[in-house]
């Protein structure tokens, strides 16, 4: 029988007659010194003063219970501006802390460090984002500053709950993944290797290389890209620190940052990796005298037998077969003649799928792009019309161990005359993909270059603008040009084989820069395919818990400060996985995911945020409803307190105890209707999508006032009641979509509570409009004005929620005991009721 | 399927009667014969919106009105008609502005519009709804030997690709073979036809005509396949005369190569 | 607290409530010999004849304890609870009516007008062909007659006057009342605000407890008429309804003793501060499906949700009633 604090005087909307809140307003520092608050409200120069009024925010925080001092300044996060909060604990005994700024995305670890620096608690600190949230996306200052001044008053009245918490420290297991054998991953994982920490480089196909073993030369300088690649791929073979998995895929990915548990599925290869010395009598010895399948390395343009090299650079120097292919798997019948001409024995059919778990400390994604496919654009007749190409396939033309041996020759085996080269296939355009893929124009130039030199043809390149910042890159563009290469700027409108049916094909373009509507007669064409995320990339960011940008790319946690870390923890990237890249940048990023992977490991420990959830024994009944509730299994039962439940620290992570500030984000009463929406949105997407929409620069609707919580799963349905009964005319939850969730699953609990919740509240009369429930991902800023647009102008049109009954409605006992005239007691209240101003 | 209310608008009670004709009777013979939409108006074609958007829009919208009403989607055969219906759709959907005016002008007349309407073009629902292998097993008399060039012209598939590509549209071709017809390799399905042009600046619009004519007969086309009306009368009528005025007409950009011998053209068939 | 004049004074006073919470008194049996023995009863109108002029005529302050059950629906029950607040030193309230608002409470769906139609004019069983409502005065026979004012919103004790501790339940356990008084009694009172009762969820005391499972997912919910139940195993288990977790302990988890879920009576912990926001999201969360069509199907088992979750207590939940228009 503990803790009481009143019973049934349930909140009203003026907030007066209720002294009752949540866990008491009853002292809750029992013989603590009283709390003693700073507020500190940032002009961020004048990206915040410009729209908001920041000497009124900082007069009205003044007012606000526990607030010592409350001060503006030009800059909070400069080195003064911090200065400013240690001199005032220091002097003024303050022990807790608001900074109204910025995200706390951005400064909450600044502030954290002054406030400890100053001896307190780092986690008496409390951030307000009245900027990405604020300023930038509102343009009336009166309401910006009014909900600025909301959102500090929540904030202060959350420090008062706040409790000092201290960090945990987790070790760092000093192994690392990359996932991905192409130049990316081959760069992280010889630079990981070579500071001495064991790598697994994982790798999907049966050799590692990537896209740049299939080319010729690369671009400016044309050296050839096998020479520079080949010894770094046999360097990876050979290093003693690299276990190189070939045909091997990460499956599933459980842990967390420092001790990742990754379990990987080995696919047969029917020959043992470490018997094979790559003689290829086997290949000879093969049933099919000849190729009779599609090479892929070749991209079909040669054909190869069920039992082949992926490459002659191929590491491992190791066959495989194609069970699809080999007829003992479909038949069973086959003479099996490359096991006979084994002599080493390394030929085994009966191999099966084998799965391993890896224990790492760290991953580096280096999973690369895959090509446009050309048949989405038939207007450039890829795919009908047979000497149609797309560059990569020009790339196994050109290349000297390529199908043709280096010979650029049309299918029928004659060379060309002239030749187009169509830019931006794939890239560009709304209608596939916005993106420049920023390769394109550099290797359209190459291989102008190659064929020209090749075939002496004419090559007629048509571009929508020659994209060439780089080292090197204008002066390559300069040196094709004089080379007399035809450079004609305009989009290409049609191709079509001209109706004689000699194969030669006709390209209308618009010349741009002449004015005119050219027709091109070409023998052959190749489409400068873009680079476009790999059509899994979906299934592999779930797998690793990362996101994806909304145009499928992996993103990274920031896109100039933190360009090779995700938001996942001890997870980085390399490499087109991120965005199209050229050669260069994907070594230099492949090189920092590497560095930033070695600075993990090498601290050996990472501090882990302290506000995870736990169990206080003397009040837990043992109903064992959180267990199964647990995605990770970090509630134990515990059997010295029979069924009572404890923590395991080591896995729970951070639920945020966020009512106080569901209750405060909306009491200032403006003039007219305006409605308050209060908005509990996840700390991983929507709440980023929020600081994007400000750093967008977008504008929505003022009403919205954010709560960060750290997963829509921590929301309990109490949290939309109260702030229903306290105020509130609208509740906007926001979560990772479905299958995003940073919890793996708490957006799950969310859409039940809030099926259920929305039930409830529709039988009491409460519309639906005022409660919603949006999948916002970290991307989808215009999707979160819309809906807060949307959500504002739907409720602005019901009104303001008539919720509570205000004390004053009812007559009091005396009242209601004097004369009373003799019609009914409906009637005679109705017009007391109104009487009530 | 949703149920579909048919508006032929002017051109196929017009000019365009024989489409109108087989199309009742293609639908009839699917066992989904065409049920008219109710007292429907002029779509306003493409000239009124170049004058009077506003009143464009509310002229097109209140077929949609009409549709809505009777809870059926629009089928649309004319292709100005579909380019029309489906952008003031499109319009009034993204604007706000425009779609209160519109709103307002509906409620005049007791309308009113929420935006259930789709507007579906017959090649669309024939290729999608009603499947090439229910129209194969109605055939009753197959195409064969005929050698057919399909023209879609541009509205149903510019600006909007709504149901087929924007520059290699496929349902015509698909719905030909599925009536046994061989189709030739057309690169000009979606050129353009002169459109007005023909009656404003016939040098312009019949050169226009001359070419796909006689693209067609260079691919070995014995007829042209066309979905709307307007190409239809221009490519017919213009069959005659282009071959006429084609020593007239002459070619303003350089680099082209120069085209083959004028021939006879091909003669028209509606799709 | 004195106690000037032998022994202490108490009142009890019934509001809004069925009776079952005078029966809970009396159910003490012989227990409540030692009580009678103990105190001065001063009032209790369903045993005694005493008149509210004579607890009008008392000092402010001369009872030691009032016992109020029931919800507060009339302007008289008003009336009488804060004449018996002025009165006393302590006002306790007595089972789920008085502490939360109870069944009564369950009228905030429908409002004054609804309530009239529906009990004056529509059941099948009034005879009223004049349509006459209640009114606060008319004249009968040259005499004039006076009724109380009806609000349209039911209040728990504690929305009206000043309450100092509550007795939990519908109708309070006996073991829950004995410990209560004995409580009272002792002298040594705990803090204001205090529910007199375990502070624990009724799992806590619960039989089938261990039988509960750590990975319980509920893929269909059954009301206790539609399936036989399994007199061993946790209900919710048994995808019934039960609100054990987020209910008070204290009865001895006497309906699943009876092999029937527990509804909630004895209201939430002092954790918690919607009853049934809380029940809702620990049950809702156990839902076994992850898409908004198959949750629906499943939140089909839970044809009443308000009725369910809120049966004793929608008038002191934080939502109160359904918004008056």
């Amino acid at each position: 029988m503990l803790r009481e604090n009143g019973f049934g005087s349930g909140p009203t909307r003026d907030g007066s007659t209720d002294g009752s809140t949540i866990n008491g307003d009853a002292p809750l520092t029992n013989g603590d010194p009283p709390i003693r608050i700073g507020v500190y409200v940032c002009h961020c120069g004048t990206n915040i003063a410009r729209t908001v009024d920041v000497e009124r925010v900082t007069e009205k925080a003044g007012e606000l219970p526990g607030v010592a001092v409350a001060r503006d300044y030009k800059y909070m996060c400069s080195d003064p501006g911090q200065e400013l909060i240690k001199e005032d604990i220091e002097e003024l005994g303050l022990n807790r802390i608001v900074v109204a700024s910025c995200s706390p995305n951005l400064h909450e670890g600044t502030f954290r460090g002054a406030t400890a620096a100053a001896g307190l608690n780092p986690f008496f600190f409390q951030m307000v984002n009245i900027r990405e949230h604020a300023s930038w996306v509102h343009e009336d200052r009166d309401l910006a500053t009014e909900k600025a001044v909301d959102l500090v008053r929540a904030a202060v009245r959350r420090v008062h709950h706040h409790k000092a918490l201290e960090s945990r420290r987790v070790s760092i297991r000093p192994e690392a993944l990359v996932v991905g054998g192409g130049i990316a991953g081959i760069t992280a994982a010889l630079t990981l290797a070579e500071a001495g920490k064991h790598v697994y480089l994982v790798e999907r196909e049966a050799s590692i290389g990537g896209h740049m073993a299939q080319f010729d030369k690369t671009f400016p300088t044309l050296d050839c890209a096998a020479c520079i690649l080949t010894p770094k791929m046999t360097q990876v073979k050979a290093h003693p620190n690299i276990t190189l998995m070939t045909m091997t895929e990460v499956v599933k990915v459980d842990g967390f940052v420092g001790s990742y548990e990754v379990t990987v599925k080995h696919r047969p290869r029917y020959i043992d990796v470490s018997l094979c010395i790559g003689c290829q009598q086997c290949i000879d010895a093969c049933v099919y005298k000849r190729g009779k399948f599609e090479d892929e390395f070749d991209v079909g343009l040669s054909k190869r037998k069920p039992i082949y090299l992926p490459n002659a650079q191929a590491v491992p120097q190791v066959v495989l077969i194609d069970p699809e292919q080999c007829i003992q798997f479909s038949s069973g019948k086959c003479k099996q003649t490359c096991v006979e001409a084994c002599d080493r024995d390394a030929i085994f059919l009966d191999q099966e799928e084998q799965v391993e778990t890896l224990d790492v400390g760290a991953i580096i994604m280096a999973t690369g792009f895959q090509t446009f496919d050309p048949r989405r654009s038939p207007h450039y007749g890829y795919g009908i019309y047979p000497n149609v190409y797309t560059a990569l396939e020009v790339e196994r033309l050109v290349n000297a161990s390529g199908p043709t041996g280096g010979e650029v020759v049309l299918r029928d085996g004659e060379k060309p005359t002239s030749v187009g080269i169509v830019h931006c296939v794939g890239s560009r355009n709304q209608k596939n993909n916005p993106w420049c893929s920023k390769v394109c124009c550099m290797y359209s130039l190459k291989l102008a270059h190659l064929i020209k030199e090749k075939t002496d043809a004419e090559v007629y390149n048509f571009y929508i603008d020659m994209r060439t910042p780089g080292k090197g890159f204008e002066e390559f563009y300069q040196r094709i040009a004089a080379e007399g290469a035809h450079l004609i700027r305009g989009k290409v409108a049609s191709v079509y084989q001209h109706a004689d049916g000699d194969g030669e094909m006709l390209v209308d373009v618009e010349d741009t820069l002449a004015g005119m509507v050219r027709r091109i007669p070409v023998d052959m064409l190749v489409l400068a395919v873009g680079l476009e995320p790999r059509a899994d990339a979906e299934d592999v960011r779930r797998t690793f818990n990362i996101t994806c940008s909304g145009d499928g790319w992996f993103m990274e946690r920031h896109p100039k400060l933190a360009p090779v870390d995700t938001f996942t923890d001890g997870v980085y990237l390399a490499g087109c996985c991120q965005g199209p890249k050229d050669i260069p940048e994907t070594v230099a990023q492949a090189g920092a995911a590497a560095g930033q992977t070695l600075a993990l490991i090498d601290r050996g420990y990472i501090e882990l945020e302290p506000n995870t959830a736990q169990v206080i024994a003397e009040d837990c009944s043992g109903c064992k409803t959180c267990i199964p509730l647990c995605p990770y299994q970090a509630i134990l039962q515990s059997s010295r307190t029979s069924s009572r439940t404890r923590r395991s620290t080591r896995r729970s992570r951070g639920c945020w105890h966020m009512l106080e500030q569901a209750e405060n984000a909306q009491q200032t009463s403006p003039e007219g209707f305006e409605p308050r929406i209060v908005a509990l949105f996840c700390n991983w997407c929507t709440y980023m999508a929020a600081d994007l929409a400000g750093t967008s620069r977008m504008r929505y609707a003022p009403n919205v006032r954010v709560v960060r919580v750290m997963c829509s799963g921590r929301i309990d349905t109490q949290f939309v009641m109260h702030a229903f009964a306290r105020g509130a005319d609208g509740v906007l939850i926001g979560g990772c979509h479905p299958g995003d969730c940073h919890y793996q699953e708490g957006n799950y609990k969310a859409l039940r509570r809030f099926r259920l919740l929305r039930r409830v509240i529709e039988s009491l009369g409460i519309e639906k409009e005022r409660l919603r429930l949006e999948w916002i991902s970290a991307s989808e800023a215009d999707r979160l004005r819309r809906v807060a647009d949307e959500m504002a102008a739907d409720i602005r049109a019901l009104g303001p929620l008539q919720l509570s009954i205000p004390a004053e409605d009812f007559p009091s006992a005396e009242d209601a005991g004097a004369e009373l005239p003799s019609p009914g007691i409906a009637e005679e209240t109705a017009a007391k009721e109104a009487a009530v101003p | 399927m949703k149920k579909l209310a048919y508006y032929p608008g002017c051109s196929l009670i017009g000019t365009g009667r024989a489409y109108d004709e087989s199309l009742r009777a293609v639908f009839e013979a699917l066992g989904e014969p065409l049920e008219e939409l109710d007292d429907w108006n002029c779509c306003g074609a493409t000239s009124y919106m170049s004058i009077d958007k506003g009143k464009a829009y509310a002229l097109a919208s209140r077929n949609l009105a009409l549709a809505e009403r009777e809870e059926a989607d629009l089928l649309t055969p004319c292709n100005a008609c579909y380019l029309v219906l489906e952008k003031t759709r499109r319009h009034l959907a993204d604007s706000a502005e425009m779609g209160h005016r519109v709103r307002r002008a509906l409620d005049a007349v007791g309308l009113s519009y929420e935006g259930d309407v789709r507007i579906r073009h017959p090649l669309e629902v024939l290729t999608q709804d009603v499947g090439e292998e229910r129209i194969k097993e109605a055939v009753k008399e197959p195409l064969k030997g005929l050698k057919v060039a399909p023209y879609y012209g541009c509205q149903i598939v510019r600006p909007y690709a709504t149901f087929d590509d924007q520059y290699h549209p496929q349902t015509m071709d698909r719905l030909l073979k599925a009536t046994g017809a061989k189709v030739v390799p057309y690169p000009f399905k979606t050129r353009c036809c002169g459109a007005s042009q023909t009656g404003t600046l016939p040098e312009v619009g019949l050169h226009l005509v001359y070419r796909l004519l006689n693209e067609a007969k260079a691919r070995g086309a014995d007829v042209l396949a066309v979905t709307c009306p307007l190409c239809q009368f221009n490519l017919d009528a213009g069959s005659t005369t282009s071959n006429r005025s084609r020593s007239s007409t002459s070619h303003r950009s350089s680099g082209w190569r120069s085209e083959s011998r004028p021939r006879s053209s091909a003669s028209i068939a509606p799709w | 607290m004195t106690e000037s004049e032998g022994k202490p004074k108490v009142a009890f006073y019934w509001c809004a409530s069925c009776g079952g919470c005078e029966e809970a008194v009396v159910d003490l049996a012989e227990g409540i010999l030692d009580v009678v023995g103990a105190v001065d009863i001063v009032m209790w109108p369903v045993a005694m004849d005493f008149k509210r002029a004579d607890v009008e005529a008392m000092p402010d302050g001369s009872i030691l304890a009032s016992f109020i059950n029931g919800a507060i629906r009339t302007t008289e029950q008003e009336e009488m609870a804060s004449l018996l607040r002025r009165k006393s030193q302590l006002v306790i309230a007595f089972g789920a009516c008085s502490q939360l608002g109870g069944i009564p409470g369950l009228a905030n769906l429908f409002d004054r007008e609804g309530i009239y139609q529906a009990a004056y004019l529509e059941s099948p069983s009034t005879e009223n062909p004049g349509g006459t409502l209640p009114r606060l005065r008319s004249r009968e026979n040259g005499y004039e007659l006076s009724l109380p004012g009806f609000y349209e919103t039911v209040r728990s004790l504690g929305q009206v006057i000043d309450v100092d501790y509550a007795i939990p339940g519908c109708a309070p356990h006996p073991t829950v009342i004995q410990s209560a008084v004995a409580t009272l009694l002792s002298g040594e009172l705990p803090p204001k605000g205090t529910v007199l009762a375990p502070d624990q969820a009724l799992c806590e005391e619960c039989p089938r407890r261990e039988s509960k499972p750590l990975d319980l997912s509920i893929s269909e919910f059954k009301r206790p008429h539609e399936v036989l139940i399994d007199e061993e195993t946790c209900l919710l288990a048994q995808g019934l309804v039960c609100l054990g977790p987020a209910t008070r302990a204290g009865c001895g988890a006497a309906c699943v003793c009876g092999n029937m879920p527990c509804s909630g009576c004895s209201g939430p912990t002092s954790r918690v501060l919607d009853h049934g926001g809380k029940a809702i999201s620990g049950i809702a969360s156990l839902i076994g499906a992850d898409d908004e069509e198959t949750i629906d199907a499943v939140l089909e088992g839970i044809p009443d949700p308000v009725g369910t979750f809120y049966r004793y207590g929608l008038p002191a939940s934080l939502l109160r009633r359904k918004t008056l228009s």
